[in-house]
């Protein structure tokens, strides 16, 4: 690895030039079909051989039938191990608790309301949020639709389950698919709370897992595709804020609502790497890079390229893409420490993984990682190892006249 | 080649979540209204070019997620706006005491001189109104703001409000574009004019950012 530091004044860029070695052809699979899924169970209703029923879900994605039952176990809901016996007892249970959170909020009375501005500020987001998600799809199209109702109900009920982080813009579009699938309140909300712990970072007051999720996949990107990455920051949009709909819900918005279903219970497998999800982006950023750099974008049109992305691109291309960068990234020699860390590569323990979430993003030492500063940063910048462009300064420009 | 305008400027909306910030963007650039439309995730903007007293202006519309938290994403546009759309919804009490929030982000964020206007938006929902007329046009009033009740869906002051803002932006640059009226063939990017102004006085310490 050849760490540059070019040291100019008010420009400082660390680059990382790693050998790669070959990009592997990668064949998506046939998805799991229900017969499949059949052989991977015992006779107790037990799911066998977990592991390997996991790899055929990343490497092929479920056909639809399967959805509902499987996503049960991807999501935490059902635990794989758990017996036909021990799920009826579960589901009585959780179905028990549910409505009892939901009960919460159903008997608020109006007056009370009046008194809980943090209730009634979810409750509008959530009807606002309700009446614009989806709104294309069968499930939640027209005014009366009950699909409508469900979701709002499962997203209140989510705020009495969660009432520190509530309700927030971008969770209407995480359930919406999950409730698709499921047909059923209960089980839908049960699924989506097993979502929003490997999510709910993304939803927190302080947005600093979105900070540093974006830094990692400027990390990332670095090593994958340097030139683009300096190509990117040198029209100011290095600190990728343009993918920030990206990771904030999975892609939601980029793809067709069928391919959703397939991205995410890839993604939920949590294979082959932790953080897979950041090769999927970028995946998406090879796909265009092309695009993007063999013109004059600035900026502005950098922002509009990617946000005109939407629907435009092939889930099983990208998968693939993502998934190839991957083995390049593992059968890599010299691959900087902090990116094995971030792919889960490192032998080395890394301190203190986050219990909470199916694929902990692992903490990157202070030293190794510099936050993309998403704020208006109002000191003039440290000399220091971040990764950093300055706009260079022309004092002369006193009036600029476009061309 | 004719030149496709005379000036270039950026406009800002922002506003609670639900106000309708797309929906006026939507209606005045493409005269389209979409009821339910999706909410904006992150930022996103159009353009379009509009004719006022003679003068050819080109206007970039920043549309943005209106909850707080994702502020952390659009207050980097502030800075980079001449004009900013503060918009509420008159069915909405919430969003209009939330206006005051919404100015002194301004105040923070936005560059000295940015022009703004009060928008109380969806006023074809008479039945479900909150906010009187008279409320908004008293806190435009103490901000010294000028003020409009549009609605998306009717097409009601939409053309009208943006067409103001936009004057204001020109009155706001009268000396640039009477350089501009001089050298006629050049175009005038009060955007750009904005950054490199402040890149010389050495106030844009833009790290990595975008803006």
């Amino acid at each position: 690895m050849a760490v540059g530091l070019e040291d100019e004044p008010g420009f400082e860029v660390i680059t990382c030039q790693v050998e790669l070695g070959e990009r592997p052809v990668i064949q998506r699979q046939a998805p799991v079909s229900e017969q499949e899924w059949e052989s991977y169970i015992n006779s107790e209703g037990q799911v066998m051989n977990v592991d390997g029923l996991k790899k055929r879900i990343f490497s092929g994605g479920l056909c639809p039938g399967l959805r509902k039952d499987a996503w049960k176990y991807l999501l935490g809901y059902y635990p794989w191990d758990s017996t036909a016996e021990d799920r009826k007892s579960l589901l009585r249970r959780k179905t028990d608790e549910y409505f009892r959170m939901k009960l919460q909020w159903k008997s608020v009375s109006e007056d009370q309301e009046k008194r809980n501005s943090l209730l009634r500020g979810y409750r509008s987001l959530i009807e606002r949020d309700v009446s614009r998600t989806d709104r294309n799809n069968k499930f939640y199209e027209g005014n009366d639709n009950p699909g409508l109702c469900l979701l709002n109900d499962a997203l209140m009920t989510y705020c009495m389950y969660n009432f520190d982080l509530g309700y927030v813009q971008g969770m209407s579009d995480l359930l919406s698919p999950i409730l698709y699938v499921m047909q059923n309140e209960v089980d839908a909300f049960w699924c989506f709370t097993g979502f929003m712990e490997m999510v709910h970072h993304n939803f927190e007051e302080s947005q600093e897992s979105m900070k540093r999720q974006l830094s990692q996949l400027n990390l990332l990107l670095r090593v994958l595709d340097p030139a683009l990455c300096d190509f990117l920051d040198s029209k100011e949009s290095g600190n990728l804020s343009c993918c920030f709909r990206w990771l904030l819900i999975w892609f939601k918005r980029e793809f067709s609502f069928q391919d959703i279903l397939l991205l995410w219970e890839v993604l939920w497998t949590g294979l082959p790497c932790p953080n897979f999800h950041l090769l999927v982006a970028c995946g998406i950023l090879d796909l265009e890079r092309e695009a993007l750099m063999n013109s004059d974008y600035g900026f502005n049109e950098i922002l509009k390229h990617i946000n005109e992305l939407t629907m435009k691109m092939s889930v099983e291309d990208i998968l693939c893409r993502a998934e190839a960068l991957n083995q390049q990234l593992a059968h890599c020699q010299e691959l900087p420490l902090n990116i094995k860390e971030l792919l889960g590569k490192a032998e080395v323990k890394s301190p203190a993984p986050s219990t909470d979430t199916a694929s902990p993003p692992q903490p990157l030492s202070p030293s190794q990682v510099h936050e993309l500063d998403l704020t208006d940063s109002v000191s003039p910048s440290q000399p220091d190892s971040s990764i950093e462009i300055l706009p260079t300064e022309d004092t002369t420009t006193s009036q600029s006249l476009s061309p | 080649m004719a030149k496709q305008y005379d000036v270039l400027f950026r406009l800002l909306l922002i506003g609670d979540s639900g106000v309708g910030k797309t929906c006026l963007l939507c209606r005045f650039t493409d005269n389209e209204f979409h009821p339910s439309h999706i909410s904006t995730i992150g930022v996103d903007f159009k353009m379009k070019t509009i004719d006022v007293d003679g003068i050819k202006v080109r206007i970039q519309i920043w549309d943005t997620a209106g909850q707080e938290r994702y502020q952390t994403i659009t207050k980097q546009y502030y800075r980079r706006a001449q004009g900013i759309f503060l918009v509420y919804d008159i069915t909405s009490e919430r969003s209009y005491q939330h206006i005051m929030k919404w100015a002194s982000d301004v105040d923070e964020y936005a560059p000295d001189g940015v022009q703004k206007i009060l928008i109380g938006n969806k006023a074809d929902e008479e039945h479900k109104r909150q906010v009187g007329k008279h409320q908004g046009m008293k806190l435009a009033e103490e901000y010294g703001m000028d003020f409009y009740e549009t609605s998306a869906c009717t097409n009601y002051n939409i053309k009208e409000s943006f067409t103001r803002l936009t004057e204001l932006v020109l009155m706001a640059h009268r000396k640039e574009l009477d350089g501009l009226r001089l050298a006629s063939n050049d175009e005038l990017n009060l955007a750009e004019l904005e950054e490199d102004g402040r890149k010389a006085d050495g106030t844009a310490n833009s790290k990595s950012c975008w803006c």
